[in-house]
């Protein structure tokens, strides 16, 4: 077996030594196993190593086995688990669908899982006021069909919206495509019942906009499972716009295609979404589907208008114009559900349909101010040409907002290591162009050690104060978000650390 | 039957690897939307056969109970965008596990019992018989009304409920005289292992609206169970042996085309190849065969399928069969044959393409989970309101009526092929 | 009349060793907060300056008062201490603005005028709303919503970024200046609303937006104010083109906003659902129209509900039944769409204000929302709590304690006295 075990979205390890995914040994007493069963009942607890393996993992390749996975179904329960694992030591691990690509959801450090997927009623869809009141279990693409009676839907859609839940996005401060006009997770989340670290059960916000105190869901949100379980969710819901126009425009190179983006956010017009994807992404998805995108092209862009019909029509004129302007050979228009979908198709399984065109990817997240598109690209695909990789971009456009694919093959010696130091070049790109070290993914397990990129030992010093308020401690999902933290040094690769310093300030100032 | 050769089963490092655990096949994996376990689903059973495959952990039977929970009907597959071959891992990984002998008795138990009928046309035959005697001696309403049934042991008595009634014959391979034409499509239809005693009459649908396509059937007497139960069951080698008899039996037959009005068993046809992939004499064959190998449905569209003159005035919803969507990639042809029948509604019911729980013997083998995903569909079917049931397999035949019964619901499960034929008869009926 | 008992010129000595020249000045009755008097009115050169104040005040103990523009300092409780008003009004200085990235930074004491002049320069705008003598900083550390929050959010989704001043005198700063940003708590929304309690904001980076193509203004006269405000739901649920609507009396004022198309259709189906009187107004009278709202002088007490968007009309009957019942005058205009009540109170005494808070935030509770008294007379601020009950107070308490132990920060003046 390869070197980092699971094949797959990222590379980063966690456990050097558990590249062959042997189960972990620590397992638990049976004096806490039997607590955790009283709590949540004796189904509901998983504690045999060759049964928690399958909780080892999330949507990148970051691993670490948990010593136990409980399973609540009630605010009381979540409550009741995490008091037991703290009072034994272990740490609590909280966790969605596990689709996170950040390895939030991994058990770094061992300790208990609490999976959230029992928890997934719709507790309420109030048509009048447009929200849902829900449990974190619930799928993010569960709670817009749920509501697509009232016309209503839930606008923050992360590629993995089929399967990743509420209250992962909640963690996560999850984005998507049509964020560019609606906003991510926190500016839809409007209350949350959330139980603390110290095993508390507390209100933030409530049902209406503006309340009282601090903006503590503003804070929960995004805290990536480090401030507390969120065990009931109120969500803004938006109404279904009167009508919808997409344009798949079509360029021959990405710097047209990037000039565009910059033209029309520079313009006055805001689409709802404004993605592009590139040669090495389209050639990808043509083989894996049928989406009508030109397989020559070098770049395509997905716009999307929606509102009012009369307006609509007009501003995707105006688009379709400035795209000409810039240079786009041909820029195609869907207005029924059905051609819409089969654009759309396209981009939502892009980055998977990359196992078309190398065995492995690395996907990164990193954001750059509009304007500065252009540049970045160009010099991502410089280092990929320098490192010897492919890289492939499929990004929120609109939002800055990249996704660089790193392509290779990890069965090659000394490959994964390389795609590590592309991909902090790449980081490190995006933030001496004044961007920032995710936009949607999270920083999680993965990214703690680019922290010090962006923010002092000051900045991070503040952000401990939140978590200390939270009464969070290193039990409770460690390894996450900070930079350095008990236990969590060995946990990073000394490989990585080295990459990280290589790429870091001092390389490049 | 032919030399051997031994295959030591395990899923393949490529297949494994392919998956990159996103997570997208969650939501589409029935046993995980009911329970919301890791290892009930897709990307957990693929993640725990990849530990047994490297020697990292034992097949305990804590572990082979997710394995066993798994319905194979291969909705994963479907929402996979990597393209992982989830229902091959599957096979190969159940196969790897019994030729290691870390099987739990029960699959054992299961292979050698499968292995003991299906291959065994008389014996089958002779089940059957039993069971006709047993539901037409009166002896079936005796038991039922003495609720003796329910001290019958592991879900027994809910098998026993699940128990279409029997035709009294059943299915034999007729001509039915029409002179086929010199030009006319040469094919055989395979005839499977428990379908002829339980729906004969889609059979004789089948035959009859093959023949008004003016395609000749002819009879392959030879030919034995697909494999398919077996093949699922883990037990590889017996599915390879009843394999080979069919590639012998069929490609002797010169034929144009095998068609399968099953999708489990079409599912399987197809993959002949794959099964036989290491097997020197037949893999050329195998693929051979497999290509030759289609859907009724498929078929009947392929050759421009007819459309009926007169009005039938039914609504319907389609059932689609796992083994057919997710395993064959067809979708469209069931659903276009229904179009074609003038006055027939087709109302779709909320995912269609989610397994019924049927699963072959996997509603028998695990009653509890097949019951409450049947009793989901279920609630799915009601809220059509539509009285007919069509689906395109005989297993999922028998679980919808089984659960037509458990929720009192009126109506009918047929075949898609049956109502076209129905469509039909009615023609020449006002001809 | 500070409670505090620290030495007034060690205090001075301090704070004239970290400041510049003239940067510190002995009260003179600009700075006063419910009838308290600072003792000093320090008004930093720059945001190291700034913190140097505070980590002073820290070390000392000195209670401090965050002072922009002053436009809001009758919000919150009656402070526990008072010994400094810390201004922001020398740190307007614009830091980097690009336009193609709808991306400004600013320090915290810029003026809103200032701020949307520069940027209506370039078609663009910030859609926060408030007094325009108002500073950036002062506004966010409210962090109300504006009318147009129906269709721009609120304050808070407008800040990407910040530096804030902490209570021990460092420099902090959260998010970015990248319109999407994971990395880290979002400290930004922390501030947003804080009152100034957890830090002094100094810089912001700020999201614009581009300006609208078509602004007008639409005024529907109805029966009575419930009859207006279900007019208004029913266009707004039709999803029309509206930035934000507002019942005044009995007239329903639409703020139609977008591209030309989408206004003229706006209008069209206005005109159509009404056959009462209607009069159209151009955008600068719109614009004049968000401002308008907060000046009500003549009133002693002035409140703000936050409701559920579908029990406005229910909220602002109990409301005005309310004040039937205590006889006392009041004057109220909402925001049907998104659930803000606000109401000016007169004609009546500490007893009866006093016993109408308690009766209408209950019903404001009741409806799923909150009450908060946004000015006061001072005796009447002694009797209840200008915000009213709060979940989660002990984790904000936590917070608080986190960040300014001393509590130097607007002492008592937060929700639950923090």
């Amino acid at each position: 077996m390869s070197s980092s075990g699971l094949p797959g979205v990222a590379v980063v390890q966690c456990h050097p030594d558990m590249s062959a995914a042997k189960p972990d040994t620590r397992s638990l007493d049976k004096g806490t196993i039997r607590l955790l069963e009283r709590a949540v009942g004796k189904n509901a607890v998983l504690w045999r190593p060759e049964e928690v393996l399958a909780f080892e993992y999330d949507g990148t390749i970051e691993r670490a086995m948990p010593q136990a996975v409980a399973f609540p179904d009630s605010a009381e329960q979540v409550a009741a688990v995490v008091g037991i694992a703290l009072d034994a030591g272990l740490p609590v691990v909280p966790r969605g669908a596990g689709t996170g690509l950040s390895g939030g959801a991994v058990a770094a450090l061992g300790g208990v899982v609490v999976a959230l997927t029992r928890m997934k009623r719709i507790l309420e869809i109030d048509a009048e006021d447009q929200l849902a009141v829900v449990e974190p279990g619930v799928v993010n693409l569960d709670l817009s069909k749920a509501a697509a009676p009232h016309g209503l839907y839930f606008a923050p859609d992360p590629s993995s919206q089929r399967a990743c839940t509420l209250g992962g996005n909640v963690a996560e401060n999850a984005g998507g495509p049509h964020c560019l006009a609606y906003g991510v997770t926190t500016n839809h989340v409007i209350g949350l019942e959330v139980v603390t670290p110290a095993g508390d059960i507390v209100e933030f916000g409530g049902r209406t906009s503006d309340t009282p105190g601090y903006d503590l869901r503003g804070l929960f949100v995004g805290s990536e499972g480090t401030l507390g379980i969120a065990t009931k969710i109120t969500l803004r819901l938006l109404r279904r716009p009167e009508a919808t126009r997409t344009l798949l425009a079509i360029f021959d190179s990405v710097d047209q295609a990037s000039a565009a983006v910059s033209a029309i956010i520079g313009g006055g017009i805001v689409p709802s979404a404004l993605e592009m994807i590139d040669h090495h992404v389209i050639s990808a998805v043509v083989q894996a589907m049928d989406v009508g995108y030109p397989a020559d092209a070098g770049a395509v862009l997905l716009i999307e208008v929606d509102g009012l019909l009369d307006a609509v029509a007009e501003q995707a004129l105006e688009m379709r114009d400035v795209c000409l302007a810039e240079g786009a050979r041909e820029v195609r228009q869907a207005d029924e559900a059905a051609e819409r979908e089969k654009l759309w198709a396209g981009r939502k399984g892009a980055i998977s349909a990359l196992g078309r065109l190398a065995p492995n990817y690395y996907v990164l997240d990193g954001v750059v101010p509009r304007t500065k598109l252009p540049a970045v690209l160009r010099d991502i695909y410089r280092l990929g040409e320098e490192y010897g990789f492919p890289i492939a971009n499929v990004f929120h456009a609109g939002d800055g907002n990249l996704h660089p694919n790193v392509l290779f093959d990890e069965r090659k010696p000394g490959e994964t290591q390389r795609v590590l130091e592309v991909g902090a070049a790449i980081m490190r790109l995006c933030v001496d162009a004044g961007g920032t070290i995710t936009g949607e993914h999270g920083v999680g397990l993965e990214k703690r050690g680019y922290m010090d990129w962006i923010f002092s030992e000051e900045d991070i010093a503040a952000m401990a104060k939140v978590k200390a308020a939270f009464g969070s401690t290193d039990l409770y999902n460690p390894c996450k978000m900070f930079p350095t933290g008990k236990g969590c040094g060995e946990v990073s690769q000394a490989k990585i650390e080295h990459v990280m310093k290589q790429a870091g300030p001092d390389a490049y100032i | 039957m032919a030399v051997t050769p031994a295959i030591n089963d395990a899923p393949s490092q490529d297949d494994l690897s392919r998956c990159v655990h996103c997570g997208f096949c969650l939501q589409e994996c029935p046993t995980y939307l009911q329970l919301g376990i890791e290892t009930d689903s897709p990307r957990g059973r693929i993640h725990l056969l990849r530990a047994i495959t490297d020697g990292n952990v034992e097949a305990t039977p804590a572990l082979t109970s997710h394995l066993d929970l798994c319905l194979q009907c291969r909705a994963c597959e479907t929402a996979c965008p990597s393209g992982v071959p989830f229902g091959r891992i599957m096979e190969s990984g159940r196969a790897m596990i019994l030729q290691q002998g870390a099987a739990p008795r029960s699959w054992r138990l299961r292979a050698w019992l499968l292995r003991q009928t299906l291959p065994y046309p008389k014996r089958l035959r002779l089940l059957f018989n039993l069971l006709r005697l047993y539901q037409r001696s009166g002896l079936q309403r005796l038991l039922r009304a003495s609720r003796l049934l329910r001290m019958l042991p592991g879900g027994l008595s809910e098998a026993e409920e699940k128990l279409p009634h029997l035709p009294s014959t059943s299915y034999e391979m007729k001509s039915d005289g029409l002179p086929p034409s010199a030009s006319a499509k040469k094919v055989a239809l395979l005839t499977g292992c428990v379908m002829p005693h339980l729906y004969p009459r889609t059979h004789e649908a089948t035959v009859r609206v093959l023949a008004r396509q003016g395609v000749e059937v002819v009879d392959v007497a030879e030919q034995r169970c697909c494999g398919a139960l077996s093949v699922h069951a883990g037990d590889r080698t017996t599915g390879r042996a009843l394999a080979r008899r069919n590639i012998d039996a069929f490609l002797q037959a010169g034929i144009d085309a095998v068609v399968v009005n099953s999708a489990g068993c079409g599912a399987t046809l197809t993959e002949y190849g794959e099964l036989l992939e290491q097997d020197d004499a037949y893999a050329d064959k195998a693929r051979r065969f497999s290509e030759l190998v289609t859907d009724v449905n498929e078929f009947v569209i392929d050759v421009g399928g007819q459309a009926p003159q007169v009005a039938l005035d039914i609504r319907v919803t389609y059932q689609d069969s796992c083994h057919l969507v997710h395993g064959q990639k067809v979708r469209n042809s069931p659903r276009q044959l229904l179009a074609s029948i003038p006055g027939l509604e087709l109302v779709e019911m909320e995912t269609p393409d989610r397994c019924c729980g049927s699963a072959g013997i996997y509603s028998l083998a695990q009653q509890e989970m097949s019951m409450n995903v049947l009793d989901d569909k279920m609630r799915d079917v009601a809220a059509t309101e539509a009285p007919v049931i069509a689906t395109a397999n005989p297993g999922c035949m028998m679980q919808l009526e089984a659960g037509l019964r458990r929720h009192g619901l009126k109506g009918r499960v047929a075949h898609v092929i049956e109502l076209l034929d129905e469509a039909y008869q009615a023609e020449e009926d006002t001809n | 009349m500070s409670t505090s008992a620290l030495s007034a010129t060690d205090l001075e000595d301090a704070l004239q060793a970290v400041l510049k020249q003239g940067s510190l000045v002995a009260e003179d009755g600009s700075h006063v907060v419910d009838g308290l008097e600072p003792r000093f009115i320090a008004t930093p050169y720059s945001a190291a300056e700034l913190a140097a104040v505070l980590a002073c005040a820290n070390e000392h103990g000195a209670a401090i008062i965050p002072w922009g523009a002053g436009s809001n300092m009758m919000l919150g409780n009656v402070p526990e201490r008072y010994d400094v008003a810390l201004s922001t009004a020398r740190l307007d200085r614009v830091i980097e603005y690009e336009p193609a990235d709808l991306v400004v930074t600013v320090e915290a004491g810029l003026t809103l005028a200032k701020l949307q002049a520069l940027l209506n320069k370039h078609g663009q705008f910030l859609p926060i709303e408030g007094p325009l003598d108002a500073t950036i900083g002062g506004l966010l550390a409210v962090g109300h919503g504006g009318p147009s929050q129906q269709a721009y959010g609120r304050p808070r989704d407008w800040l990407l970024g910040c530096r804030i001043a902490l209570a021990d005198g460092t420099i902090v700063h959260t998010g970015g200046r990248v319109v999407k940003n994971v990395a880290g708590y979002d400290l930004s929304r922390m501030m947003v609303g804080s009152l100034g309690t957890l830090g002094v904001i100094v810089e912001v980076t700020l999201k614009v937006a581009s300006l609208p193509a078509r602004e007008e203004l639409l005024l529907n006269t109805h029966a009575d104010k419930i009859e207006a405000c279900d007019a208004i739901r029913a266009g707004a649920l039709r999803g029309l083109a509206l930035r934000a609507a507002c019942v005044l009396e009995n007239k329903a004022a639409y703020w139609l906003s977008g591209p030309a198309s989408a206004v003229e259709r706006t209008r069209r189906e206005l005109y159509e659902a009404h056959d009462g009187e209607t009069e159209r107004m151009d955008a600068e009278a719109g614009v004049q129209f968000g401002g308008a709202l907060a000046v009500h002088d003549a009133s002693d007490l002035e409140f703000r509900a936050t409701v559920p968007p579908s029990k406005t009309a229910p909220t602002l009957q109990e409301f005005e039944a309310c004040s039937r019942v205590l006889s006392l005058g009041i004057e109220s205009a909402c925001y049907p769409t998104v659930g803000i009540v606000l109401a000016w109170l007169s004609h009546g005494d500490v007893n009866a204000y006093a016993s109408f808070i308690e009766q209408t935030r209950r019903a404001a509770v009741d409806a799923g929302g909150s009450l908060v008294v946004t000015r006061a007379p001072t005796d009447l601020k002694a009797r209840l709590d200008v915000w009213g009950e709060t979940s989660a107070l002990s984790l904000m308490r936590s917070l608080k304690q986190e960040f300014d132990p001393k509590s130097i920060l607007n002492p008592g003046r937060y929700v639950g006295s923090i």
